[in-house]
């Protein structure tokens, strides 16, 4: 409570910030920036270990035979099948299969109804056959042949899921099995059902043999599994013999050290990929639904190489293996970590490591609101100060009409309050003058006509209003689409297009209306504060929601909001209108297709290529928004460009009629 | 214009709720749990009702928490124009009445107070002295804080029944202001009827009726006789009120039963759904074997800052009881945001003070991150499952936190004004540098 009653040494700790805010604001985010890429190279982060002792994985002894004569036959059958038949889709096939297996196999259809009516007026009915994935099917079967062997130790369920449409049939079957309904996906109900599930295990698995294993974790809007799962499925890989890999990144081998400058360098490159994945908030494979129910879910992928060293057999012992210790689990998953990053397979930076570098990032904003606000007020938020000083100038009218019959000497009265004051000497630093001039200017400086609440207010609204415009628009627009002829696609990215347009225009547009010869004036120290207070709020909210979003969208945006500001020469002006225009939203996302697209043969393709992605990649998260209720596309349009807006109108703010 | 300006607030108020109800916000925030509380809740008023049509006590399982004259004159709610919402609005446009009533009786209190002290002030502090000028829109500023006040919007939106403890402490409020003393305590015993700890708000309603039949000149200490048989009848007179309500209580229900579902739930808190307050956490993780003991240290907590309250400021029960309305929204085993909604309308009361606040933006950080990050750590904990309970603990502890540093900070604002009143705004050393003060 010292600093909250004892002003002095409140004032030193404000008239720090207040001196240093600008290099303060630089050091903090560069610190916290370093840090966070420090935070992969070996001595800074942790070994994975297992924090769930039920899981047992060391315990497996693999039941399964060590010759699949069956399993080979599959494929021929599928394919002779086919030929004999062309009306019999996979679907009925794999249905007869599990069925003659003595397992109770049930099918599901659904529709999906697009939130844009251009795509298809009416519901459209997907039935078409299943992809072959062959290897699934034959390891699934084999794994219901061990249960079938009555085998006395399994204790729960296994429900094998082929679906159709990669996440939206997983979807399709999640809602069905939760009994939720979905607006866009309609389902018919199930007929089997089991208890609340556990874990999920997606497979994608070549025809070819194995060369190693991919993991896939991040799930949608950036949720990821429990560490315990992904620690079993390395483990498991491991004891096979086989290579495994975070998004095709391997560990380096250990040979020179866990803290050699290449082991850091390809731990950065994992984590960075991994966070890649993760900020998209969109889910990496087909798992990715699950965690949405609570369902802890990995994707395992196979990548094929011709003279591959693993075979089916590999990728069955490890199924056996996780199924076996998942058996094994007594309660839900809930020790270890679901917030983390991975820099390899084996090692791992937990939230209580990154937040503190996270945390630095962000405070370089709020350093910043420190100096804006408390060089206007003393104490408080600014907001205050208006009614503040206007209130001063009536007193001033006031008392000198009747304020001359005052009795004198009673000023020696002490301690009225039966509280214990005391008076002492202020200490007096260089800032306090400081202050106390700047106050000084702005009492000259009146009439308050650019200060206070009243002139962002405008601002405001239309940021607020342009946000909801772009949040709502895509749908809004698409309503009329089909009497202009254009693709759904284009027409999402044009309206956005034109929004933001609109958007740049804002603060030209509003010059004009505000009177005094084109000269746009706002109270823009008042307005930086509260788009600060505004950014740090929303990054740090996302950053509990998915880390990696928030760390890139703090990475860029920070420093170009924090130091932005009002300048009288031109090309600074122009200069911070670029940094901003670079940081908005649209140029991040074409960012991202343009790094997507990388490498490209010319400069041209890639800037093609880039369009391209950035177009699909805005498409798809709006459809990801409507279809699995993603959230990225939400806090895009609808929290970081109203921020961002904020922003923009501050360059252009008349820097010398308004202080 | 001031008069025009209030009903154009007023006016904007009800539309932006109306507008509100249309989305579906009001179905959200009815599952918020920092916004309504089992007690508050109006899905358990449907079921007590739905049971009573049953013909079966509401009271015998442990869902329904409302008075029985609450569920009794709750049923009314169902027969207003657009139903239950209509009938919350309408509670609200009775609390924003009261309110620009509060507003302009307390100017006028507040200028009598200062013309009766006026003479012991120093004369250097001229400048702190109120005029009526500064002090009429204080009406409309009450009014746009309502209007605007995002709890009292979101327990109006969620249908808590809050909101009717609100206009009863609101309506004692008013009186203590007025000097009604009859209906001050029949609106203290209401709002004490309702949520229990209303009944605090006893101590300052005596030492204000005290201070009204006291003549003026005199300075007849506290503890006289006349004074406590004066805060006797204020007592009495409640208990009174009390006594009827819950006798009346009696003859409708035919059994003592409400009184361990209503004062019962309060008192022993075993519902431990996570909400803003302290209790639950501590509670869940409490041994049994200890826990009456801390039930009664928490209760206590709740109530005990009368005490030295009531001391240091027995010449300014207003405040006081401002004071203790905030403190009680903060340390009751039930709080939710409803209880935050009324003490915020009323904040602007003190906006002669507000120049003396130190932490104002710190407080307000603290308040919009937490109304920011409940929901979402509360999803992060229950439907992702990947945070835990702590995270959401953190946060309404941050919540508790940012509520006691505004109250300090209002506390610490007013005696500060009070001091300079007193000796004047310029404070100089022995020697003519500035001096500070520093509360010790």
């Amino acid at each position: 409570m010292g600093l909250l009653t004892n002003e002095q040494s409140r004032n030193r700790v404000v008239s720090l910030l207040v001196q240093h805010n600008q290099k303060l604001s630089v050091l903090v985010y560069l610190a916290g920036i370093s840090w966070f890429f420090a935070l992969a190279y070996q001595p800074l982060n942790a070994a994975t270990y297992f924090s769930e002792n039920a899981l047992l994985p060391g315990l497996v002894e693999s039941h399964l035979p060590s010759v699949f004569l069956s399993v080979l036959q599959y494929k021929e059958q599928v394919e002779q099948e086919a030929k004999r038949d062309p009306k019999v889709t996979l679907q009925d096939w794999v249905y007869k299969k599990f069925d003659s297996l003595g397992i109770e196999t049930f099918q599901q259809n659904f529709s999906v109804v697009y939130p844009f009516r251009s795509l298809s007026s009416k519901v459209c009915w997907m039935s078409a056959p299943l992809r072959p994935w062959h290897r699934i099917q034959r390891i699934s079967v084999h794994i219901a042949g061990i249960k079938d062997a009555s085998k006395p130790y399994w204790s729960k369920d296994i429900i094998f899921l082929f679906s159709d449409f990669d996440e939206i049939g997983a979807m399709a079957w999640l809602d069905a099995y939760h009994e939720t309904a979905s607006q866009y996906i309609l389902t018919n109900g199930l007929e089997g059902r089991s208890g609340a599930i556990q874990a999920a295990i997606n497979l994608e698995l070549p025809l070819d043999n194995i060369n190693y294993f991919n993991l896939k974790l991040e799930g949608l809007n950036g949720q990821l599994p429990n560490l315990d799962l992904v620690n079993l499925l390395v483990r498991l890989c491991q004891k096979e013999g086989a290579r495994v890999a975070i998004h095709h990144s391997f560990d380096k081998r250990l040979s020179y050290g866990g803290d050699s400058f290449d082991n850091y360098k390809s731990s950065l490159k994992t984590m960075l990929k991994m966070m890649w994945y993760q900020a998209s908030g969109a889910p990496s494979g087909n798992h990715g639904l699950f965690q949405k129910f609570h369902i802890e879910s990995v994707t395992l992928q196979g990548v094929a190489k011709k003279k591959g060293s693993h075979d089916i057999t590999t990728a069955a012992r490890i199924m056996e293996g996780v199924l076996r210790s998942l058996n094994n689990l007594l309660e839900r998953f809930h020790q270890s970590f679901f917030f983390y990053l991975l820099p390899s397979t084996n090692r791992y930076v937990s939230i209580g490591m990154y937040m503190p570098p996270f945390g630095l990032m962000a405070l370089a904003g709020l350093i910043k609101i420190s100096f804006v606000v408390f060089t206007l007020t003393c104490h408080g938020l600014a907001l205050w100060k208006v009614s503040q000083m206007q209130t001063n100038a009536e007193k001033k009218e006031d008392t000198k009409k009747d304020g001359a019959d005052e009795s004198p000497d009673k000023d020696k009265e002490k301690d009225v309050e039966g509280m214990k004051y005391s008076l002492k000497d202020e200490a007096k630093t260089a800032v306090d003058e400081s202050k106390d001039n700047f106050e000084d200017e702005m009492k000259t400086a009146e009439p308050l006509t650019n200060k206070g609440v009243l002139t962002i207010l405008p601002v405001f609204l239309v940021s607020m209003l342009m946000g909801w415009m772009a949040h709502q628009g895509p749908e809004l627009l698409t309503r009329i689409v089909p009497r202009f002829r254009i693709q759904t696609e284009d027409m999402i990215i044009y309206s956005l297009f034109a929004i933001f347009t609109a958007a740049l225009a804002y603060p030209k547009l509003m010059t004009r209306k505000s009177g005094s010869p084109s000269t746009f004036v706002i109270d823009w120290q008042l307005l930086k504060s509260i788009a600060l207070i505004g950014q740090t709020l929303a990054l740090t909210t996302i950053s509990l929601l998915n880390i990696s979003q928030a760390f890139f969208l703090t990475a860029f945006m920070v420093p170009v909001t924090t130091l932005v500001r009002p300048s009288q020469q031109k090309i600074f002006r122009w200069i911070q209108m670029l940094a901003l225009v670079f940081v908005s939203p649209l140029s991040l996302m074409f960012l991202v297709g343009l790094i997507s697209a990388w490498p490209q043969p010319s400069t041209f393709d890639l800037l093609l290529q880039g369009y391209t992605n950035c177009k699909e990649l805005i498409f798809l998260g709006v459809m990801d928004s409507y279809l699995f209720n993603a959230w990225t596309e939400t806090i895009i349009t609808a929290v970081i460009f109203p921020i961002w807006l904020l922003f923009w109108a501050i360059p252009w703010v008349d820097a010398v009629n308004s202080l | 214009m001031a008069k025009a300006a209030e009903y154009l607030i007023g006016f904007f108020s009800i539309i932006l709720r109306i507008g509100l109800m249309q989305t579906n916000l009001p179905k959200w925030l009815q599952s918020r749990n920092e916004v309504v509380t089992p007690l508050t809740s109006w899905e358990r008023v449907e079921e007590g009702l739905a049971l009573q049509d049953q013909h079966i006590s509401p009271y015998s399982g442990d869902l329904f928490h409302e008075t029985p004259l609450a569920l009794r004159g709750l049923k009314i709610a169902n027969y207003c124009p657009w139903g239950v919402s209509g009938f919350f609005l309408l509670i609200d446009i009775i609390t924003m009445v009261f309110l620009r009533k509060v507003a302009v009786t307390f100017r006028e209190h507040l200028l009598d107070d200062q013309n009766v002290n006026k003479e012991t002030y120093s004369p250097k502090a001229e400048s702190l002295l109120l005029t009526p000028k500064q002090l009429s829109w204080l009406p409309s500023v009450i009014l746009a804080v309502h209007a605007l006040n995002p709890f009292s919007i979101m327990t109006t939106l969620a249908l808590s029944t809050g909101a009717i403890t609100n206009l009863a402490i609101l309506l004692a409020f008013y009186y203590l202001i007025a000097g009604n003393r009859l209906l001050c305590t029949l609106f203290i015993s209401l709002a004490t009827y309702q949520a229990f700890y209303p009944v605090v708000f006893l101590v300052p309603a005596g030492l204000q009726f005290y201070k009204n039949k006291r003549p003026q000149s005199s300075t007849k200490s506290y503890v006289s006789r006349e004074a406590v048989t004066s805060y006797f009848e204020t007592c009495s007179l409640c208990f009174v009120f009390l006594g009827l309500l819950l006798g009346a209580s009696f003859l409708a229900e035919g059994s003592w039963e409400f009184l361990q579902s209503t004062y019962g739930f309060i008192l022993s808190v075993p519902d431990l759904t996570p909400n803003t307050g302290v209790f639950w956490y501590f509670f869940t993780e409490m041994f049994d074997h200890f826990r009456t003991f801390f039930v009664c240290v928490f209760q206590l907590n709740a109530v005990v800052y009368t005490v030295p309250l009531a001391v240091k400021f027995t010449e300014k029960p207003v405040f006081l009881m401002y004071i203790l309305l905030v403190l009680t929204a903060i340390f009751k085993s039930y709080p939710s945001y409803a209880d935050a909604a009324l003490y915020f309308s009323l904040l602007p009361l003190w906006k002669h003070t507000f120049s003396y606040l130190r932490n104002t933006l710190v407080v307000a950080g603290m308040f919009i991150t937490c109304m920011v990050l409940a929901p979402i750590l509360y999803h992060l904990w229950i439907f992702a499952g990947s945070a835990n309970a702590n995270f959401y603990f953190a946060i309404t502890l941050t919540y508790s936190t940012a509520q006691i540093f505004l109250v300090t900070d209002i506390l610490f604002a007013y005696l500060r004004r009070e001091y300079d009143l007193y000796h004047g705004t310029e404070h100089k050393n022995a020697d003519g540098t500035k001096a500070q003060i520093v509360l010790e």
